[in-house]
């Protein structure tokens, strides 16, 4: 420490001068700078310079990063203009504004390459400043593109470009609901009947898939030309704070702009979501599309006086005037169905947005408007291929977003699969084995002329639809719809032609549904056989399918770790019965521990094992999609497994285990003494190797090459290590292996009980242990333990290779610890996996 | 060694996962941000991948071993982006038709290698970047007349007489600003700045 009666050494006050003393010695020579002239002065005639300092003379060259939102106007200026991150955007071309929002505004845009116009969303700032709400926005919205109906505005992706996050959907020509109520008041009770009918159509296609809008009013529910209701903003409402909650209690000033900006007014909110944003089900939808149809009926909202908390209280206490007491032509039938969608407690309310649909049409008979809907021998129900055919239009939509710019996030580009037309067979059997999501097939992708199928499980089988229209460039659909026709005769395969009847009464389109039955691998040989003949496809090509069965089984989090393996153990591992295939992703195929096969979803972690498709044999990935398929409807039918046999028989396979690692010694100059205890069957060939890298090559220190092992055993390695460093950061390092035979063992060893003993400089240590060796994997070399030292900084990759690498220069070294088994039997070639399954029935 | 002040890399494992995620986007968003479009990955990818860059990162700090070696936690971070990085370009490579991915793999390899010239660039980079976003938190703590006196010697190479005149402060002043906020900065870059540690005590 600094003498206060004497000065500080010259070396003290440089590096005082530098701020390299620590406090309390800065502190010192402060006091005495203060009193002491002549010191300051010597501080002051040092160099300024050090390494630190040039470090922070180049950082200061750097940019200050900018916080705010670049070029972007303020979000409540007059006329917003195109943010600044969107001009010039390489994928949109962005026009004027067509919309305004509270969560933001709307721009038409041109999407340069699909040359198609898109609405652009522009979510304000204010929405997306946390981590947090990014997040949750995503997560809706990538739920919210899964929807595709024709009453719900499609919406295609969610996108940032800077700092601007921004939603990219469906552009509707039309008008909302909101704006045709000011432009032409109050309106005529069967079209208003027919609006919040469509509504709840699209509301019903969201709730079966678990969707809850939260926001819906008429500014929300646009009209098109053809009189069409599209619901907007599905997952938006997520960017809305939850705390609305106490919106009576609180303050009230600052914080109900903000609150009215999300909710818009809260003219339309259910009590239960005005107490609770969180606990919004979808009979909060309906509630608030009551109150919707109440506006639509009276042209004024439900409780126009007060402020908005008055507002919040009004929903959970009273009930608005009544409607024939605003207008006499609204029927009592009318009035009992707004009464039963807004009932304060939801229990008696309609329980789906399908009974609204369901009430109104039996109220009002068949629609009276809308084309979209207008089916001839229905009962008001959308029937699938419709839907199915809206859909595959947004999923085509999708597709072409995610391919361009690669996916967004997780969810949705596990729904894709772009495979070879040979594939779809195994598909359509996947598909039959776990019905919950259809399979699309997009044969324009082909240059077949705009032919889409869909596929969809019946009760004992599945459907194959292809639809044809009377619109322009679909004669040559018919032309395949015959073949395919003539192609089902000679397979006995039923097919149904229904009409589609358009608005004048003329045949707008018909749907041919070819009937499937039987086991998953029979239905998908016919359908295969069918499409690829009717419709002459080179099987070669890439189609475009949608399969989300198998996807949507493997939910993958956030962090997952997955573990990758060689194809030959995947076959190996496969054969065995021991891990079984449950689904893909892009090239990825997985196995599954068998005691969580079914477990749907299974969450993925490093139990499961991908490999990648491509280093798979040939055919070899189809067969076990088609085989799969196969146990799995055995198993719906409560059938034993072919390969049950199998699953017993895995006793007797191969197996090495690593049961448990301890570590004693290490200190008090005593050795380091690590041991792993294995346990093993039937393991036949095993190698354990140390060896020393150094000067960026390996060599083999010591050897145990075991000839021959008791088919069970256990067995110990001991690593004994001493690392000594002496003076000058010098160390001798000494570390030997010892490998016990266990009895009934032969073995070859080289070096037996002598270690490498070395002498380096190197003050630096560590150990790199490979945690995960429960099983250890055949047929490749395993690094069990790693070792390093070195002499000053240094870093390096985990892999033996890289590692190696780094002692290059010669300032470092490593010790491993390598596992090498081959298992007797293997490797298990492709051969018989096909041969397993083509004894399948 | 520091005892009455923690550096940046202390606080990050010491604060709850909340607060120090804000502190690792506001310290390292620009410099994995301009390594994302090395590496050529744009807007909602980059976001996207320098969000789980992050996160990763303020999940694991606390269980990050220095372990005395200079260099070891932009080390560590470079491990993860090239993870992450490595993840992204796999994936991508296997979609038809980008035919990029694989080079992109290449070069993933050579980044990885901590003797190659990539990997010297992110040293430098990471440096620069963090000490670009120290230097910003800084200032404000202490005051101006002491922030504008330390820019002038350290950063801008002025000789203290020179500055106390032109600042009509004590040669005294001057000299004692830029020891506290050299003093300062090194606390705060200790085991993440490479060069920031070297107190007298240690030499």
């Amino acid at each position: 420490m600094t003498n206060k009666a004497s000065h500080p050494t010259n070396s003290e006050l440089a590096a005082y001068g530098l701020g390299q003393l620590d406090p309390e010695a800065a502190a010192a020579v402060e006091e005495h700078i203060n009193r002491c002239e002549p010191c300051c002065e010597t501080i002051a005639g040092y160099s300024t310079q050090d390494t630190f300092v040039g470090l922070l003379q180049e950082a200061r060259e750097l940019p200050t990063q900018s916080s705010g939102a670049k070029g972007q106007r303020t979000t409540d200026s007059d006329v917003p203009e195109v943010p600044a991150p969107l001009v010039d955007h390489p994928r949109y071309e962005v026009f004027g504004l067509i919309g305004r929002g509270g969560m933001g505004h709307v721009f038409r845009a041109r999407h340069r390459m699909m040359n198609r116009t898109v609405a652009l969303k522009v979510i304000k700032q204010e929405f997306v400043r946390k981590p947090e709400a990014v997040d949750r926005f995503r997560r809706e919205v990538t739920a919210a593109v899964q929807l595709s109906h024709p009453n719900i505005v499609t919406a295609f992706d969610a996108e940032q470009a800077e700092d601007v996050h921004y939603l990219v959907m469906e552009c509707v020509d039309g008008i909302d609901l909101a704006e045709l109520v000011k432009d032409r008041g109050a309106l005529p009770v069967a079209e208003a009947c027919d609006y919040v009918r469509q509504a709840a159509v699209g509301l019903q296609h969201a709730h079966e898939r678990g969707m809850v809008h939260r926001d819906i009013k008429p500014h929300n529910l646009m009209v098109t030309d053809e009189d069409t209701v599209k619901i907007l903003d599905f997952g938006l409402a997520s960017l809305a704070p939850v705390a609305l909650a106490n919106v009576e209690t609180t303050e009230l000033s600052g914080d109900l702009t903000a609150a009215g900006a999300i909710m818009g007014t809260p003219d339309f909110i259910s009590p239960e979501q005005a107490k609770d944003a969180r606990s919004a089900d979808i009979r909060s939808d309906i509630y608030s599309l009551g109150m919707t149809l109440y506006f639509l009926l009276s042209g004024r909202v439900p409780f126009g006086e007060g402020t908005a908390a008055d507002k919040l209280k009004l929903h959970g206490e009273t009930h608005p005037v009544k409607l024939n007491e605003i207008r006499s032509d609204v029927p009592e039938g009318v009035q009992k169905i707004f009464d039963r969608m807004t009932a304060k407690d939801p229990a008696e309310r309609f329980q789906s947005p399908q009974d609204v649909a369901d009430a109104l049409q039996d109220y009002f008979g068949a629609p009276p408007t809308s084309a979209a809907n207008k089916r001839i021998g229905e009962s008001g129900r959308f029937r699938w291929w419709l839907v199915a055919a809206a859909m595959l239009i947004g999923v085509l939509g999708v597709f072409a977003y995610q391919n361009e710019h690669l996916f967004s996030w997780r969810v949705s580009r596990a729904s894709d699969v772009y495979a070879p037309i040979s594939e779809l067979e195994s598909y359509i059997a996947a598909m039959a084995a776990s019905p919950h999501d259809p399979v699309f097939m997009n044969v324009y992708e082909l240059g077949t002329d705009q032919v889409a199928l869909g596929f969809k499980a019946s009760s004992d089988g599945l459907l194959m639809d292809i639809d044809v229209s009377s619109s322009g460039g679909s004669r040559s659909r018919g032309n395949y719809a015959n073949r395919m026709k003539e192609i089902a005769a000679t397979l006995s395969v039923p097919v149904t032609e229904e009409a589609q009847i358009a608005q004048d009464g003329s045949v707008s389109g018909v749907n041919f549904a070819f009937r499937l039955t039987g086991q998953p691998s029979a239905i998908a040989k016919n359908a295969y056989q069918i499409v690829t003949e009717g419709l002459a496809l080179n099987t070669d090509a890439n189609g475009l399918f949608q399969c989300r069965n198998f996807p949507s089984h493997v939910v993958c989090s956030d962090d997952y770790s997955e573990r990758r393996v060689s194809a030959d153990e995947f076959v190996a591992e496969y054969e065995r019965g021991e891990r079984v295939f449950l689904g893909e992703i892009e090239q990825r195929f997985f196995l599954i521990p068998e005691e969580r096969r079914y477990e749907s979803p299974v969450t993925m972690n490093d139990e499961i094992w991908y490999a990648d498709v491509r280093d798979l044999p040939i055919g070899f990935a189809r067969q076990v999609r088609l085989q799969a398929a196969d146990e799995w409807y055995r198993r719906r039918l409560g059938e034993a497994s072919p390969r049950q046999g199998a699953l017993n028989a895995k006793d007797l396979q191969p197996e090495l285990k690593l049961e448990s690692k301890t570590v004693t010694g290490g200190t008090g100059g005593l050795p380091k003494v690590h041991t792993w205890h294995f346990k093993g069957r039937n393991v036949s060939d095993w190698t354990i190797q140390l060896l020393l890298a150094e000067n960026g090559k390996t060599k083999m220190i010591q050897e145990v090459d075991f000839e021959e092992l008791p088919s069970e055993f256990t067995n110990q390695i001991r690593l004994q290590v001493k690392d000594p460093v002496g003076a000058d950061h010098q160390r001798s390092l000494n570390a030997v292996l010892q490998v016990e035979c266990p009895s009934g063992s032969r073995c070859n060893t080289t070096n037996e009980n002598k270690g490498v003993s070395i002498n380096i400089e190197a003050p630096f240590g560590a150990e790199r242990e490979k945690v995960d060796l429960s099983q250890v994997a055949a047929n490749q070399s395993e690094l069990l333990f790693a070792q390093g030292y070195w002499k000053d900084d240094m870093n390096h990759g985990t892999s033996m290779e890289l590692m190696t690498e780094a002692t290059k220069d010669g300032t470092a070294v490593f010790l491993f610890v390598t596992l090498d088994w081959k298992p007797a039997g293997n490797p298990v070639n492709s051969s018989s996996a096909a041969t397993a399954t083509e004894q399948l029935p | 060694m520091t005892d009455t002040s923690l550096s940046l890399l202390q606080r990050l494992r010491d604060t709850p996962e909340s607060q120090s995620w804000e502190r690792l986007v506001e310290l390292y968003a620009p410099l994995i941000r301009s390594w994302l479009m090395k590496y050529e990955v744009q807007d909602t990818d980059a976001a996207d991948l320098m969000q789980e860059v992050l996160l990763a990162v303020s999940k694991d700090v606390r269980r990050f071993e220095h372990a005395g070696r200079p260099g070891a936690f932009r080390a560590w971070l470079k491990e993860i982006l090239v993870n992450r990085l490595r993840n992204f370009w796999r994936t991508r490579d296997r979609r038809p038709k980008l035919a990029d991915g694989s080079m992109m793999l290449e070069h993933l390899k050579d980044f990885e290698n901590p003797n190659s010239e990539l990997s010297q660039l992110w040293n430098a980079e990471h440096d620069r970047y963090v000490l670009r976003q120290l230097l910003t938190q800084v200032e404000p703590q202490v005051t101006p007349q002491t922030w504008t006196a330390f820019c002038r010697v350290a950063l801008e190479g002025q000789t203290p007489r020179e500055v106390a005149s032109e600042m009509g402060i004590s040669l005294n002043a001057v000299v004692i600003a830029k020891s506290r906020v050299l003093n300062k900065l090194r606390q705060e870059a200790n085991g993440i700045v490479e060069s920031s540690s070297n107190f007298l005590a240690d030499r």
